[in-house]
């Protein structure tokens, strides 16, 4: 798969935070959740914020080679939590590089679906009524 | 014997408690107890309650989250078997009977849900064409015993998630919880209840219990290795 110049966060369904540096995304669609590595926090910060995939690249290079990155966006894409963006592509950050170089674990994302059955049915699903909702008794 | 408790945490519920507490009264099984645990509330909780044939005691604490203010009312029972129930919600006369069968029939189970129907606020007719399975605090049944080995309920930040934590830590503790398929609570679905809709704050609740999973994982992981 050729990778697209950005990235955007693939819908509102798509939610993220970072907790001391740590990213957890959760797709809120079906209710699993996803856990980062260091380097894959990092690197998750960096694209669902805009920041371009040859500016990535670079700001990795000294310490995880473009490969690795490549297929770590294609992973992202193919678990539904990043698409392919027009907006124009946004610079890093200056302390990315560093951030980085200071990763001790390779890039990785686990996806995890345990939650998933009590996730669904939370009432948070239930914004916009579903069709055909509600069934109003007919007074003949 | 089968003696049970209920626990309803309420924040400002003044304006549904009333119809809860009918649907407790309502129940085919009476409650023993029925705790009410008033979260910090501003509006007249106690006034609201009144003069409803139900065994009740009203607990207060300040403002801390729903997880919290439940926690506090099953610690406030000792019967063997604890219910819960949140303020806005609705049981039908059969639930507890139903789930107290179910468990008595199948003592390796340690506590029951049931599969729940939304009804429109000031609409009771207004009803939702598909029930969905209720794992959720208004269809809780436990055995006491289980509900106080899994611990305090967590609230997190953004005041969403505290049942899916909940549930989860019963189930890793090895607790199995059976989701019956008969529809026996009706949950209130109106704009401004905690619950409704989507927002980027409140999110970050169920973020925050997925950390927490893996967190746990981890934890283990390390302790077995």
């Amino acid at each position: 798969m050729p990778l697209s110049d950005v990235y955007a966060v693939a819908g509102r369904d798509i939610v993220f935070e970072s907790f001391d540096g740590e990213a957890v995304v959760l797709d809120l669609s079906n209710g699993k959740y996803f856990g980062f590595s260091d380097s894959g926090s990092k690197v998750w910060q960096a694209l669902s914020s805009g920041v371009g995939t040859e500016e990535l690249i670079r700001s990795a290079a000294a310490r995880i080679d473009a490969a690795a990155i490549e297929a770590f966006i294609t992973q992202l894409v193919e678990f539904g939590l990043l698409a392919p963006s027009s907006a124009t592509p946004l610079p890093s950050s200056d302390d990315l590089p560093a951030a980085l170089a200071a990763a001790s674990e390779p890039l990785n994302v686990s996806v995890h679906d345990d939650l998933a059955d009590l996730i669904l049915v939370d009432p948070i699903h239930e914004v916009e009524e579903p069709l055909g909702w509600p069934a109003v008794k007919q007074v003949s | 014997m089968s003696a049970y408790g209920v626990v309803i945490p309420a924040y400002n519920a003044s304006a549904t408690i009333a119809e809860t507490l009918r649907s407790v009264a309502a129940q085919t099984l009476r409650p023993e107890l029925v705790v009410v645990v008033d979260d910090g509330s501003t509006d007249d909780l106690a006034a609201a309650i009144g003069g409803i044939d139900l065994p009740l005691r009203l607990l207060r604490q300040d403002n801390a989250g729903p997880g919290s203010a439940t926690t506090r009312g099953i610690a406030a029972l000792s019967t063997p078997f604890v219910a819960t129930l949140d303020a806005d919600d609705l049981w039908l006369p059969e639930k507890i009977a139903a789930q107290l069968a179910h468990l008595e029939r199948l003592p390796g189970i340690s506590g029951v849900f049931t599969h729940m129907r939304a009804f429109r606020d000031g609409e009771p007719d207004a009803m939702a064409p598909t029930a969905t399975p209720g794992w959720s605090r208004s269809t809780m049944l436990m055995r006491r015993e289980t509900a106080e080995s899994v611990g305090p309920m967590v609230d997190p930040p953004g005041g969403r998630g505290e049942m899916i934590d909940w549930i989860a830590r019963a189930r890793e503790s090895g607790f199995v919880l059976d989701m019956m398929p008969d529809v026996l609570a009706l949950r209130r679905i109106r704009p401004g209840s905690l619950s409704y809709g989507r927002d980027a704050a409140r999110d970050r609740g169920y973020l925050e219990v997925a950390r927490l999973a893996m967190l746990r994982r981890a934890q283990s992981k390390a302790s077995s290795s």
